[in-house]
């Protein structure tokens, strides 16, 4: 019965989680919050998680019950994400792991969604779409490792909608992504964007730059509301994933999707990705917010499962690492 | 308004649409059909796949003009959102000419016959790319493999579905990387023929191929390593 | 294709429920007549000058492809026939491409083309109007001007190395509204 603890720090959410065998004892998460029209930079970001790691680490054993005794393996994420934040929150896990003489495990992020939403759902072997403010990776397994089969060729899908929900001076409480969701819902009239599919892979930041460009002389001029903007770039960028994410289940021949990501929160991208696979036979895998948006207790349920397997990260090993491909890490833990 | 192909034996599917084989206007034909994706907002998916069926029909003409062989096209009909073209009865794909190849033969054996088809590739594409048609989709199942009556090896290329024209060397450069390894996943000697295939290129494509190719080498280490931004 | 006394008829796309036939016509004494009777509307047909058809399919090719137009109400000039002519041409100008493909007065070589429902034909009716000798199809071997042909449709050499004329002008014909040359 092994007891994992995951520590998540990559980007502006801080979440500390316990895992026993495939269950979330707790998963308590803080996110950083910034000012409508303004980003978050590392710096800030690594300084709210210090700020707020003793906290969310006590509600995580309280709220589990569990003592440090009863972990056996401390897990935290080595990458990919931003520097600072990373490494503050490493050094939590890393600190605690000393404390509590522990075993250590870094864990890959994209791979902490992928056994989470695999977990949860109970999808067993899906195409996956993997979509956030720092990721957008369609990837599917084969021969033990998670290849990538298509990507972005510049800025995560949610990078784009996190920067344009600046334009419109959106609120970024609960996160950016949810308000531009809200805001689509109400908006009807699409606009005709630049649409960016290469193949297998896709790319952003020209739709950032047309959008950026265009937004406040579309609005000045009334002819399109900010709702509509919403709901026309929704629609574009969506299309693009659903896309490229059904021609990696054509080339492989796979009849499941599994959405991971904060960007997999949306349920219009939920709805069409849900079309697309009813088109084909195919089922749809999701989760909620609770799984969807970065939190500890994938990092607990990853590091439980390698862990499991003979997985140890040396001591001299425990770094992190902000590029850290999704196709690195050698998945001993599954069967297949 | 779709009405369905009368006569005509579906060949194949894919997520972009369907292939047809059947006779039209008196002709040996083959018939893509795109499918309309319910999923997309429908002013999106008219005008995405408009546009597609554009690109696709004007890489196959301009593809001529390059000196390339490609199918020969009959109608474009953008209501029912399919392209008529000809069929190229009698010929194989080059994927299974050369898996063919290999049975029975010790690889030395085989690549004497791969050898002239692998410099033709090279050929082909440095025309394409000089003349900056990016095929989009370079696999040895786009490539279909005849005779003349003379004996000299005919290649034809097909399936310009994700084609665009473009002058920009980077795009050369991933067109190459996407044949690499299309050609590492399927075929066991590949690295023999892609050295052959990359001769033949520069010779085609000699004012470009230095520039193309070291992009190409950029992508290829690349390997999409990208940061992570927050 | 089918052929009848040398008037040749194809099927063309099932959605139009149409059919193209032709005939050709050499030695022709009263073209003006019959161009002025297509113009007025009196003769209902394409009336095309075999000096730029290098084989009948090139004109199936357009045929089909006013056809599809009518069949979608996307066509550009004002009757099936004109807009058959329109689309032998690559040029996007209607009356330039109606003239070259068209024939003159003095024109004593004309490849009739007309398009109906099957069984429908009015090719018969048509071709008793024409004061000159009805010749095989084939013949447009002859009296087409192959460089001619490749200069209006802007076919280089190193294109006719790897395609026939006709297929690289037919790839020119279905493709001639968003391709340009």
């Amino acid at each position: 019965m092994v007891i994992a603890i995951g520590f998540e720090g990559s980007a502006n959410k801080l979440g500390i989680g316990i895992v026993k065998e495939g269950v979330v004892l707790s998963n308590p998460r803080r996110t950083y919050i910034t000012p409508p029209g303004e980003g978050f930079l590392p710096r800030e970001t690594a300084q709210h998680h210090r700020q707020n790691a003793l906290i969310v680490l006590q509600e995580a054993l309280e709220e589990a019950k569990i003592k440090a005794e009863d972990v056996d393996v401390v897990c935290y994420t080595k990458g990919p994400g931003m520097g600072a934040p990373l490494v503050s929150t490493s050094v939590v896990a890393l600190t605690v792991a000393q404390l509590w003489n522990k075993p250590v495990i870094g864990v890959n992020h994209c791979i902490g969604h992928i056994e989470m939403g695999r977990l949860i759902t109970g999808a067993d072997n899906p195409t996956v779409l993997y979509v956030s403010g720092g990721n957008t990776q369609v990837i599917a397994y084969a021969r033990k490792r998670y290849r990538i089969f298509g990507e972005t060729i510049d800025i995560a899908v949610g990078n784009c909608l996190d920067r344009f929900a600046r334009v419109l001076k959106l609120s970024n409480d609960p996160s950016p992504g949810y308000n531009i969701e809200q805001m689509a819902k109400k908006g009807n009239k699409l606009l005709k964007m630049p649409y960016a599919v290469k193949g297998m892979d896709v790319s952003f930041s020209g739709i950032l730059s047309f959008m950026e460009e265009r937004a406040q002389g579309l609005l000045d001029s009334g002819e399109y509301t900010p709702e509509d903007l919403c709901f026309s770039l929704q629609e574009t960028i969506f299309a693009m994933l659903v896309e490229t994410t059904e021609r990696a289940m054509a080339h492989c021949e796979s009849s499941e999707v599994l959405i991971v990501g904060g960007v997999g929160c949306n349920l219009r991208l939920q709805e069409m990705m849900g079309i697309m696979c009813s088109e084909r036979n195919a089922k749809l895998f999701a989760t909620d917010e609770r799984f969807c948006i970065d939190n500890g207790a994938m990092i607990a349920h990853a590091g439980s499962e390698m862990f499991k397997h003979g997985w140890k990260t040396p001591w001299n090993e425990t770094t992190c690492t902000q590029r850290y491909r999704t196709d690195e890490v050698e998945v001993i833990w599954r069967d297949d | 308004m779709s009405s369905e192909l009368e006569g005509f034996e579906m060949m194949k599917q894919g997520a972009e649409g369907r292939l047809f084989r059947g006779a039209y206007l008196g002709k040996p034909t083959v018939v893509k059909e795109r499918f309309k994706k319910m999923y997309r907002h429908p002013d999106l998916d008219e005008h995405l796949t408009k546009d597609r069926i554009k690109a696709e029909a004007r890489a196959i003409v301009r593809s001529k003009a390059a000196g390339v062989r490609t199918p020969c096209l009959y109608h474009v009909d953008f209501n029912q959102r399919r392209l008529y073209m000809e069929d190229i009865v009698g010929s194989v794909t080059v994927k299974k000419f050369i898996k063919d190849s290999l049975i029975g033969c010790s690889d030395e054996e085989a690549m004497v016959k791969i050898k002239p088809v692998a410099y033709e590739i090279g050929s082909i594409i440095g025309r394409l790319h000089a003349h900056h048609i990016i095929h989009g989709d370079l696999t040895t199942s786009n490539i279909l493999y005849s005779l003349s009556e003379s004996s000299k090896i005919v290649l034809t290329l097909i399936d310009f579905g994700l084609s665009h024209i473009d002058n920009s060397a980077e795009d050369k450069g991933v067109d190459l990387y996407v044949l690499e390894r299309a050609l590492l996943s399927t075929h066991s000697n590949a690295d023999k023929m892609f050295p052959i295939i990359l001769q033949a290129y520069k010779k085609a494509n000699s004012q470009e191929s230095k520039t193309i190719l070291a992009k190409f080498e950029e992508v290829r280490a690349r390997g999409r390593k990208r940061t992570m931004v927050g | 294709m089918g052929e009848v006394t040398n008037i040749v008829t194809e099927k063309l796309d099932p959605t139009s429920g149409l059919y193209v036939s032709m005939a050709l016509f050499r030695n022709v004494k009263n073209s003006k007549v019959i161009k002025d009777k297509v113009v007025s509307g009196a003769l209902q047909c394409s009336i095309i000058k075999p000096s730029l058809i290098a084989h009948p399919f090139q004109v199936v090719v357009a045929a089909n492809k006013a056809a599809a137009s009518q069949v979608f109400g996307s066509m550009v000039t004002k009757s099936i026939y004109t807009e058959l002519l329109f689309n032998l041409s690559i040029s996007k100008n209607i009356s330039q491409s109606l003239m070259k493909f068209g024939i003159n007065e003095s024109d004593q070589d004309i490849l009739v083309a007309t398009i109906h429902a099957e069984d429908a034909s009015n090719m018969s009716e048509i071709m008793v109007q024409v004061e000159g000798q009805v010749v095989p199809l084939t013949d447009l071997q002859n009296i087409c001007d192959f460089n001619l042909l490749r200069k209006s449709y802007k076919i280089s050499e190193d294109e006719l190395k790897v395609t026939s004329l006709l297929d690289s002008i037919v790839s020119r014909i279905a493709t001639s509204d968003f391709v340009s040359h």
